[in-house]
């Protein structure tokens, strides 16, 4: 399925989900993003290690519904244990199935967002890893030179605010160098396309959400 | 193809001194062009000014810059590609995409080319820089030599009629130096392209600069040289032949590698079975990417390894950070890393507050800095220094807390013949004389004798000593 469209869909049954008290729909949508994330050979260990990291928050939510939430509290409880799993399957469906390249085409050429935000993202990402390790160095640096740089320290995020400029700046101009001209015209090597089966797709999933909501209370 | 006139041209950096003053040039078409000076002089503005990219504290400029017929300002965004593109001094940050392939395409679709002639045009311009087994890489995975080829070929496939190189062999070896110089002079000869080149290393140009052009910031202009001259200035600068003695073996290392390992991306780097460095100035060179760079990084643990390292007869990984780093430190290749506070004044009052031992004081520091030519700099922000300049406080900063080893990963790297001297005489004086090691990788070498005493050689992912250059 085309990415934008993918995220559109998922971006509406999130909103969906967190507007109405639906359990039925809540559990529906944890069962349907499992099934596509076994279907995408989600291995069982990162299943079982997110599961524990969300039970937590989850846990907390319906605790604090059930001992504070007055006569309605187990219930709401619940609705709000299982949205918080419907948010993390229905998130994890979409960022393990998608491509970060992939999502910038479609948002480009089939959503239209201006190239600018496009590029600039997907540079941001690419420079992740090197942020990881320049953190290190970072740190080893502050050591090197007879200064402990602790988290709670501002220096440590001075260094990262610095580089994170430099890095715009630079990669602003090596945009600019590679002939990227804001608003003007490109012509796209890989383009996505959105099919009618796309469409249908959507239209059935959208519906099945919206019969849930109308006909399971 | 046009040539580039800069006429009457004033600029002048926010609450600094004119660079330049009713500076008149003009870069020939059809030539290749070398533009040199001092680090910090402004090569680097002048290109950019070229370029059309303004940098953002730029306060007044007076004159014009023309394209051909044309005044760049009079040429929109949209028209300046195919006139004139651009090679940074920092390899690193040129990229936007993860793969070699991706960037090209995103250059080429900034451009316009039809979808369907993409693919043909980046196998043109990957085998036109002969590197087409690149194609499918991760640019991280590159070293620095290649990612600088593949700006190249970036510039190629964008075909503008104008090159400008700034600073591009920096940090990258003689050799990889010299092959993207050959593509250089092929696309000025075949492809009747406009190339200029700021350098302030004037290695390696014998022969293939048409033109040479020095700035001169006395006089805050740039200078032609003479026809008859160029060749005479670029000979004074064919390497000198260095040599080096070898370690005697009895000594205690300071570094030993055993059964060590070093690989970047799945790829094996350097293989020891038993290597020691020894106490003294040791330079280490090989080609670029050959893992010179990783090696000191193993050597401070800021990457990982397999197999041992002995730091003064003790596992590297046994050492508490705070204690490691009281022992060694490296220099970093991009000296901004290193910095820590805001203006030269506050870094330096920093360095010298953990220094370690009580060599140093206010009066030696005073002296380095003039013979560094950095006194005027002290109220000034660390980031707004020249490359040069950072350069020199970065070292200076090192030296001041004086640890036992220090590591140096190109520190000449953009500096003139005449600072790298009294660097090299600074790092001996106050610190190499006095005991303590150096292991410096540098491409950066003048014919100073006896600053280096041993010189390893990385080839073939092999460490051996040699007497000569090589």
């Amino acid at each position: 399925m085309n990415s934008a469209i993918r995220l559109m869909l998922v971006f509406i049954i999130a909103l969906e989900i967190s507007l109405v008290a639906n359990l039925s729909l809540n559990i529906a949508v944890i069962i349907g993003a499992l099934a596509i994330l076994f279907w995408q050979h989600l291995h069982l260990k990162t299943f079982l290690f997110i599961s524990l990291l969300a039970l937590l928050p989850a846990l907390g939510i319906f605790l604090s519904q059930l001992y504070y939430g007055g006569s309605h509290g187990f219930y709401r409880g619940i609705i709000l244990f299982s949205r918080l799993y419907a948010y993390v399957f229905l998130g994890l469906s979409f960022s393990l199935t998608t491509s970060p390249i992939n999502l910038a085409h479609a948002l480009e050429q089939n959503l239209h967002v201006p190239a600018k935000f496009i590029y600039g993202i997907l540079a941001a990402l690419n420079l992740l890893p090197r942020l990881r390790y320049e953190i290190k160095v970072i740190r080893a640096n502050g050591n090197m030179r007879g200064k402990t740089l602790h988290p709670w320290q501002p220096t440590l995020y001075f260094k990262a605010l610095i580089l994170a400029i430099n890095w715009s700046n630079n990669l602003s101009l090596a945009m600019q160098s590679q002939g990227f001209v804001e608003n003007e015209p490109r012509t796209h090597f890989s383009k996505p396309i959105v099919t009618k089966l796309d469409w249908s797709l959507s239209l059935i999933i959208l519906g099945a959400v919206q019969c849930i909501i109308i006909f399971c209370h | 193809m046009p040539n580039v006139k800069i006429d009457n041209f004033t600029f002048k950096y926010k609450n600094q001194k004119p660079l330049f003053k009713n500076m008149t040039c003009t870069f020939p078409d059809h030539n290749l062009s070398l533009l040199t000076g001092p680090s910090g002089c402004g090569k680097s503005t002048i290109l950019k000014m070229i370029a059309g990219l303004a940098p953002s504290n730029w306060k007044t400029t007076t004159g014009k810059i023309y394209l051909g017929q044309r005044a760049i300002t009079a040429v929109k965004p949209s028209e300046r590609t195919p006139l004139v593109s651009m090679m940074f001094q920092d390899p690193n940050q040129q990229f936007v995409m993860q793969t070699v392939q991706e960037e090209l395409t995103f250059a080429l679709e900034n451009i316009q080319v039809p979808a369907s002639a993409i693919r043909d045009k980046i196998t043109n311009a990957l085998a036109f820089c002969e590197i087409p087994e690149l194609c499918e890489r991760q640019i991280i995975s590159l070293s620095g030599g290649e990612k600088q080829k593949v700006v190249l070929a970036i510039m190629v496939a964008l075909d503008s009629q104008i090159m400008l190189l700034d600073e591009p062999f920096a940090s990258i070896d003689p050799m990889a130096k010299q092959a993207i110089l050959a593509k250089l002079v092929e696309l000025k000869t075949n492809y009747h392209k406009t190339i200029i080149i700021a350098d302030h290393d004037l290695n390696g140009y014998q022969g293939l600069a048409d033109k040479l052009f020095t700035v001169d910031s006395q006089r805050q202009t740039v200078v032609a040289s003479a026809p008859q001259q160029i060749s005479v200035i670029l000979k004074q600068h064919q390497p000198v032949p260095l040599k080096f003695s070898l370690p005697a073996l009895r000594q205690l290392p300071t570094f030993e590698l055993l059964q060590f390992e070093l690989l970047r991306s799945q790829r094996l780097l350097i293989q020891a079975r038993s290597f020691r460095f020894y106490p003294g100035v040791t330079l280490l060179t090989g080609a670029s990417g050959s893992g010179k760079s990783t090696l000191l990084k193993s050597l401070s643990r800021l990457t990982d390894y397999h197999g041992t390292i002995l730091f003064q007869q003790r596992p590297l990984q046994k050492f508490k950070s705070q204690q490691l780093y009281h022992q060694l430190a490296l220099v970093f290749q991009q000296a901004e890393s290193q910095f820590l506070a805001v203006t030269v004044q506050e870094e330096l009052e920093l360095a010298y507050r953990h220094r370690l031992s009580t060599y140093w004081t206010t009066a030696k520091i005073q002296t380095v800095l003039t013979e560094l030519k950095l006194t005027d700099t002290q109220d000034q922000v660390v980031y707004q220094l020249s490359g040069g300049q950072q350069k020199k406080l970065q070292v200076l900063l090192l030296l001041i807390r004086d640890p036992e080893v220090l590591l140096l990963d190109e520190p000449f790297a953009g500096l003139d013949v005449a600072s790298i001297f009294s660097l090299e005489e600074i790092l001996q004086k106050h610190f190499s004389t006095r005991g303590r090691s150096l292991i410096i990788v540098s491409h950066q070498l003048t014919e100073q004798h006896h600053f280096f005493q041993y010189h390893v050689h990385l080839q073939q992912q092999h460490l051996s000593y040699q007497e000569g250059l090589l």
